[in-house]
């Protein structure tokens, strides 16, 4: 897209745009809607599979995202900060406030394996299921998003939840029922697929120049460490890097997980997400 | 508990039951279980008694509608359900009994700080000192603290590391809320000239 982009790493970007006859179409009757979010289905999906896209952690990002719209319905005053914060530098045992426990929820929905569903039409099943859910309890919106996007994911046959509904659906959508609804679900696929998309072509080309550099990293159990930066949203150094690598048996000390961190952010291939000189967390 | 024990001879499924008394035999589980429990049963936690698949939420709305000439109710509390007696037997039940420690007694002072750490949560004393514009003392959150209304969540990433303040179930069960989304809208309070700015 961008000439600066494109010279930095050509391959792995020029296939994840949205082409321009969905991005820019717009979509006024309820067949064009109906038409447009069949039509992003189908991108997402080849998009999901991308080779170089890493997947566990543009589902992570996306959750988070997900997250922080749900806290707008609910009316709450936690942003995404205030969500990675929570979440990020708490430790085991640690008691979560109400947003914490939100994006917690969202984070263990997208890590589940699924079961690929038959014979159902995706936004169809979406819908009927969030219907259902919202039916079911009026308070739990975040929780009926849940169930819709997992039923989206299944009818579509991937193997994990990808937030989409959940970034597109507005308070009073959820107020919907029927054919409003379906309505309303087929334009937040709409709305939400180009920026899942342009998410999964920035974490591509991210997670591209990691992985290059992954090998002049000397710091014991870097490997690890940058498998856990390609499956998770943030890291502290502190919680998930030291003393034991999250999901490795690599130990490192705090300091050397500061530094392999500081070392990462030098070579501009990670980011400090919350511009504090303690406490800070690290990500793509 | 033997909890195991019973739960491999206990029933959920009731197959050699017809369909009519099945359904009668889970409502009446269903509202035994809340006359047993002092606090919210979890949804999850009805659904062990029934059949599997059943829906808890029509099994309660039955119980409810068999309650209707009864002294008490079932109410949804934040994710479960509560038996309890109707508020219009308020004044007998005091009368009559020790209620006392159950009920809660807040200053204004304390009202102020729980609604602040409610809308703002999770949140420091020095969050709370930002929003009263002084110093709120370690006596009365130690005071919300005992009533069981407030809880410490997790730690605020500043210098120090102090522990927030987040609400509690009973919080939400004490004054009749489901979540959070319950409590009043700031902004229509802004509107009705019922708080300042400085608390949006």
């Amino acid at each position: 897209m961008t000439y600066a982009a494109q010279h930095f790493d050509p391959a792995p970007e020029t296939n994840l745009v949205v082409p321009s006859w969905i991005s820019n179409a717009r979509a006024q009757t309820s067949e064009d809607v109906v038409f447009l979010s069949g039509a992003m289905l189908g991108e997402l999906d080849r998009v999901a599979g991308y080779p170089g896209l890493p997947r566990p952690l543009w589902r992570d990002r996306l959750a988070l995202w997900a997250t922080e719209e749900a806290m707008q319905i609910a009316g709450r005053p936690e942003r995404m900060a205030d969500l990675r914060d929570e979440v990020h530098l708490a430790r085991p045992g640690d008691t979560l406030g109400p947003g914490g426990v939100v994006f917690a929820d969202w984070r263990r929905a997208v890590r589940t394996r699924l079961k690929p569903t038959r014979g159902q039409m995706p936004m169809i099943a979406a819908s009927e299921t969030l219907e259902a859910a919202l039916d079911a309890d009026m308070q739990d919106d975040a929780a009926a998003l849940r169930a819709a996007d997992t039923a989206l994911a299944r009818a579509m046959g991937w193997p994990h939840m990808v937030p989409l509904l959940a970034l597109g659906l507005a308070q009073r959508d959820l107020r919907k029922r029927g054919a409003a609804l379906r309505h309303a679900c087929g334009q937040a696929v709409i709305a939400a697929g180009p920026r899942a998309v342009h998410l999964a072509q920035d974490l591509t080309r991210r997670a591209a120049r990691l992985q290059a550099v992954a090998p002049k990293l000397r710091a014991k159990g870097a490997g690890a460490a940058v498998t856990l930066f390609l499956s998770e949203d943030a890291l502290s150094p502190a919680v998930a890097l030291s003393p034991i690598i999250r999901g490795s048996a690599n130990r490192m000390t705090g300091r050397s997980a500061r530094r392999l961190c500081d070392r990462l952010v030098d070579l501009g291939v990670v980011r400090e997400l919350t511009g504090r000189d303690t406490f800070r967390l690290y990500g793509l | 508990m033997a909890k195991d024990q019973a739960e491999t001879v206990f029933d959920r499924d009731l197959d050699d039951l017809p369909q009519a008394l099945r359904w009668r035999e889970w409502m009446a589980r269903i509202e035994a279980v809340l006359f047993a429990s002092a606090t919210p049963v979890p949804r999850e936690d009805l659904a062990r008694v029934i059949g599997q698949g059943v829906s808890v939420d029509l099994l309660i709305d039955d119980v409810q509608a068999s309650l209707v000439d009864r002294p008490y109710e079932v109410v949804a509390v934040g994710e479960g359900y509560a038996l309890r007696t109707r508020p219009r037997h308020a004044a007998a039940i005091r009368a009559a009994a020790a209620v006392a420690d159950q009920t809660v007694d807040l200053t204004e002072r304390e009202g102020a700080v729980l609604a602040a750490i409610a809308y703002h949560q999770p949140l420091t004393r020095d969050g709370l000192k930002e929003i009263f514009g002084k110093e709120i003392n370690r006596d009365l959150i130690g005071r919300l603290h005992a009533q069981g209304l407030i809880a410490t969540g997790p730690r605020s990433p500043r210098r120090g590391a102090p522990y927030t303040y987040v609400t509690t179930n009973k919080f939400l069960t004490v004054f009749d809320l489901r979540s959070l989304r319950d409590l009043p809208d700031v902004e229509a309070l802004e509107d009705a000239g019922l708080a300042g700015q400085g608390l949006a």
